[in-house]
C-alpha cells in the first residue's frame, strides 16, 4: 500500500480544504457583495453600489446595508436607495442553484437621492457608438419640449435675420421674368431681321414706280404692265400678312409678360403674408402651451416607467420555453450552457414569496407588501400583486398604490395598476428647464386617479388630476419679450389646474391625448400681446420686403419697355407696307 | 530560506518514476481542462496528494492544460451538449439533476460535462503517451541535457546543492 500512497496527502487534502473554505467564510461577504452590485449595474445598467453585505449560513440569509441603485438618466441621483435589505435564504434551494426566499424586509427604502459621484457605465454598445461618434436617440427628456416649440413667441424676430434665411418668392419671380423677357427679345431681334425689313418695301415702291413710268411709255410696256402690277401687289400683301401675324404674336407675348409683371409687383404682399404667418405667433397658436408643459412631462414619466419595466422585466419572465424533454437556457455568467432536465418537483429559479418595504417620501411614509416576484409565474402560477398605501403626517393626505403583474399564461402577459392621492402636497418640479422659458410647479395639495393597463405589449393609460393651492412660477431668459412676461404673470397667478389624460398605444410608441384648463388661463392673458406683437412683425417686414424687391422689380419693367421696341418695329413695317398697298389700289 | 525552497522542490520531486510523472500528467489534464472550480476537481485534488504522483508534473500540466481550456472551450460545448442531449442518457441526467449535491456539481454545464468527458477519455491514453515519451527522453536525451550550459548554470545556484544534499538524505530523486 505504502507504494501507491502517501498517507500524509490525506492530512495535506484536509488542510487545503480547511484553508479554502476558511478563506471563503471570510471573503464571502465580499464575494456576495461584488457579485449583487455586477448583477445589479448589468440589469440597470448603471451603477448599483452596497456598502455592506453580510452573509449567514446557519440559518441561511443575507442582509445588505446601503443599496443604491443609480438612475441611468440620470447619473448623480438614485433611483433607488435602501438602508437594509434582509432575507432568509432556502438553504437546500441554493445546491441546485435556485434562490428561494420566503419574505424579503426593505426599510428606509428613499426615491431620487443625489448621489456623491457618477453611477454611469459605459456599456459595450455605448463604447462602440462613441467611437463611432454616434448620438443616442433624443429621449422625451431631451425632444418634444414646449420650450422649443414655444422659442418664436418669446424671442422677438429679427426682421434682418429673417429675410436672410427667407427666399423671397418676389426675388424668384423677377428673375425668372427678366430672364424669359431677354430670351424672347433675342428671338423676336432674330425674327425681325427675317421679316421683310423698311428696305425691302422701299424695293416695292421703286418697283411701283418702275411700272408707273412703263404706262407713259409705247404700245409694248402697256401691254405687260398689268400682270406685273398684280404680281407686285400679291408679293406686297404676303409680306404684309407676314408681319401682320408676327406681330399679332408679338403682342400675345407682350400681354403675357405685362400679366406677369403684373403678378410680380404683387408679390412682395404675398411674401409678407407668409412670412408673417410663419415668424409671428398667432392667437390660436397658444391654444395648447398648458398642455404641452403637462404633456411633456406626463411623456417623460412614462418613458421612465416603461424603462425600468423593460430593465426588470428579464428578472420576471420564464426562460425559453420547453414542455417536455431537456432546454437550453445561457447562463448570466460563465461560459457553456446549462442544459434543464425536468425536475420531479418543479421550483423557479427566483421566487421571492413576499417584500415588505417602507418608502420613505418627504411628505409621508409609503408602506406595504410586494408578492410573488418570480422568474417563472406559469410554475408558480401567481401573479406578482402589489399594495402600498401611506398617509401624511397629519393624516390629511393618502396614496394608495396597488396592482399586480400576471405573466402566469406564457402566452398573455397582463397588468393592471391603480394610484390614488388625495390631498397630498407635492414639492418643486421641473416642467421645463429649457433656456427659452423654464417653469417650476413650486407647490400643490393634489387629487389624483391613475388607472394602467397592461396587455402584452400594449398599453392603456387613465388620469384624472385635480391641484389645488398651485404655485407656479416661469421666467424666460433669452430675449425679454412681452409675451414672456405676460406667461410667466398668468402662470404665477395659477391657483388651481385640473387635468385629464389619456395614453394609448405600445411599450414602444404611445398617443398622450391630454386636456387641461391651463391652456385657457394662458391664453387669455397673452391673445392681446400676440396679436400687437403679429403687427409690428407685419409692419417691419413690410419696409423690409420693399427694400429688397423693388429695384428688381423695376429693372424688370425697364426690361420689358425695352422689349416694347420690337413690337414698334413691326408696327412701323406694317404700316410702310399698307400705305404702299393702298396707293396700288 | 533556500533550505525550505530546496525541501519543497524535493517533496514535489520526490515521485519521479515515469508513471508517476505520467499519471500527474493525467490528473493535471483533468483539473486543467475543466473549469477550476468544478467541484470534481475536489477529488482530483484529493487523489493527486494520495496516490504517490510527481507534483511538479501536476502544476506543470495544470498550467499547461488550463491555458489550452480557453482554446478548447468551442469543442467542449460541442461535446458536452452531444452527450446531455443524447436521448439514451436523459433519464439519467434526469435522476442526477434532481440529486441536490450533483446538480450543485454543475454537470449539467455543456462545458463542465465536455471537458470531463474528454479529459476522461483522454486519461488512458496520455498515461501510455507520457510514458513512452519519458522513457525515450531519458534514453536519448538526458544525457545530452545535462550537459548543456543551461543546466551547468542551474547546477551551479545555492537551490540546486541545497536540493542535491537534500535529495541525498531522503535518497529518492
Amino acid at each position: 500500500m505504502k507504494r501507491w500512497f502517501r498517507w500524509w496527502g490525506i492530512a495535506a487534502f484536509a488542510v487545503l480544504v480547511v484553508l479554502v473554505a476558511v478563506g471563503w467564510l471570510l471573503l464571502a461577504d465580499r464575494i456576495v457583495k461584488n457579485a449583487l452590485q455586477s448583477a445589479g449595474t448589468r440589469v440597470v445598467g448603471a451603477q448599483v453600489d452596497i456598502r455592506k453585505a453580510d452573509l449567514s449560513l446557519f440559518p441561511a440569509g443575507l442582509t445588505l446595508i446601503g443599496l443604491q441603485v443609480t438612475n441611468p438618466q440620470q447619473p448623480m441621483q438614485n433611483a433607488v436607495e435602501a438602508e437594509r435589505i434582509a432575507m432568509s435564504l432556502d438553504a437546500p434551494a441554493l445546491l441546485q442553484r435556485k434562490i428561494l426566499i420566503e419574505e424579503l424586509t426593505l426599510e428606509g427604502v428613499r426615491l431620487n437621492t443625489p448621489r456623491k459621484r457618477s453611477g454611469a457605465v459605459k456599456t459595450a454598445s455605448s463604447r462602440r457608438d462613441d467611437a463611432a461618434g454616434k448620438k443616442a436617440a433624443p429621449s422625451a427628456s431631451e425632444s418634444d419640449l414646449p420650450g422649443e416649440l414655444l422659442s418664436g413667441a418669446f424671442i422677438v424676430p429679427d426682421v434682418g435675420e429673417i429675410l436672410k434665411n427667407e427666399k423671397l418668392q418676389t426675388l424668384v419671380l423677377a428673375e425668372s421674368l427678366r430672364s424669359e423677357i431677354e430670351a424672347e427679345k433675342r428671338r423676336w431681334e432674330q425674327r425681325l431681321d427675317e421679316l421683310p425689313d423698311k428696305e425691302k418695301l422701299a424695293s416695292y415702291r421703286s418697283r411701283i414706280d418702275r411700272l408707273k413710268n412703263a404706262r407713259k411709255g409705247g404700245l409694248g410696256s402697256l401691254l405687260g404692265a398689268p400682270a406685273e402690277l398684280v404680281a407686285v401687289q400679291n408679293d406686297l400683301k404676303r409680306d404684309i400678312d407676314r408681319i401682320e401675324a408676327s406681330l399679332g404674336e408679338f403682342e400675345k407675348q407682350s400681354k403675357s409678360f405685362e400679366n406677369q409683371l403684373n403678378q410680380l409687383t404683387k408679390a412682395p404682399e404675398a411674401d409678407l403674408q407668409r412670412l408673417t404667418s410663419k415668424y409671428s405667433l398667432s392667437p390660436g397658436g397658444l391654444s395648447n402651451i398648458g398642455g404641452l408643459f403637462l404633456k411633456h412631462r406626463l411623456r417623460v414619466w412614462i418613458e421612465r416607467a416603461i424603462a425600468w419595466y423593460q430593465r426588470l422585466q428579464p428578472l420576471v419572465s420564464r426562460p425559453a420555453a420547453a414542455a417536455n424533454g431537456p432546454r437550453a437556457v445561457v447562463p448570466l455568467r460563465g461560459t457553456g450552457v446549462n442544459i434543464r432536465f425536468a425536475e420531479t418537483t418543479p421550483q423557479p429559479d427566483l421566487l421571492i414569496r413576499r417584500v415588505r418595504a417602507g418608502i420613505d417620501l418627504k411628505q409621508m411614509k409609503l408602506t406595504g407588501d410586494v408578492e410573488t416576484i418570480t422568474s417563472d409565474p406559469p410554475l408558480v402560477g401567481r401573479p406578482l400583486r402589489f399594495d402600498f398605501v401611506g398617509k401624511d403626517a397629519a393624516a390629511a393626505g393618502s396614496i394608495r398604490l396597488n396592482g399586480l403583474l400576471d405573466s402566469t399564461d406564457p402566452q398573455r402577459k397582463l397588468g393592471k395598476a391603480h394610484l390614488q392621492m388625495q390631498n397630498v402636497a407635492i414639492g418643486p418640479k421641473s416642467l421645463s428647464d429649457r433656456p427659452e422659458m423654464t417653469a417650476r410647479l413650486q407647490s400643490a395639495v393634489v387629487d389624483l386617479d391613475l388607472r394602467t393597463a397592461l396587455d402584452e405589449e400594449r398599453i392603456h393609460l387613465k388620469l384624472e388630476a385635480g391641484l389645488d393651492a398651485v404655485r407656479l412660477s416661469a421666467e424666460s431668459s433669452r430675449g425679454d419679450s412681452g409675451l414672456a412676461r405676460a406667461l410667466s404673470e398668468a402662470l404665477a397667478g395659477v391657483r388651481r389646474i385640473n387635468a385629464s389624460a389619456s395614453v394609448d398605444g405600445t411599450l414602444l410608441q404611445q398617443q398622450i391625448q391630454l386636456t387641461t384648463d391651463l391652456d385657457r388661463v394662458l391664453k387669455d392673458a397673452v391673445t392681446d400681446l400676440a396679436r400687437r406683437q403679429a403687427t409690428e412683425l407685419t409692419q417691419s417686414l413690410r419696409k423690409g420686403i420693399r427694400a429688397e424687391t423693388n429695384a428688381p422689380i423695376k429693372e424688370t419693367g425697364l426690361q420689358l419697355d425695352r422689349f416694347g421696341r420690337v413690337g414698334d418695329e413691326l408696327s412701323g413695317r406694317l404700316a410702310l407696307g399698307d400705305n404702299l398697298l393702298k396707293g396700288l389700289l | 530560506m533556500i533550505v525550505q525552497i530546496a525541501r519543497l522542490l524535493k517533496i514535489l520531486n520526490s515521485e519521479s518514476e515515469p508513471g508517476q510523472i505520467s499519471l500527474a500528467f493525467c490528473f493535471s489534464m483533468v483539473a486543467g481542462l475543466t473549469p477550476a472550480l468544478s467541484a470534481h476537481n475536489l477529488l482530483v485534488l484529493l487523489a493527486v496528494l494520495l496516490l504517490r504522483v510527481n507534483l511538479s508534473a501536476f502544476l506543470l500540466g495544470w498550467l499547461f492544460f488550463s491555458a489550452s481550456a480557453y482554446l478548447l472551450d468551442p469543442i467542449f460545448h460541442r461535446i458536452g451538449l452531444a452527450v446531455l442531449s443524447a436521448a439514451a442518457l436523459e433519464g439519467l441526467w434526469t435522476y442526477l439533476y434532481n440529486i441536490p449535491m450533483v446538480r450543485f456539481t454543475r454537470f449539467n454545464n455543456t462545458v463542465v460535462m465536455g471537458s470531463l468527458v474528454f479529459a476522461v477519455a483522454g486519461f488512458v491514453p496520455l498515461y501510455y503517451l507520457s510514458n513512452t515519451l519519458i522513457f525515450r527522453y531519458r534514453d536519448r536525451l538526458l544525457g545530452w541535457v545535462r550537459n548543456t550550459r543551461w543546466m551547468a548554470v542551474v547546477k551551479a545556484t545555492r537551490v540546486y546543492s541545497a536540493y542535491e544534499r537534500l535529495a541525498g538524505w531522503g535518497g529518492g530523486a
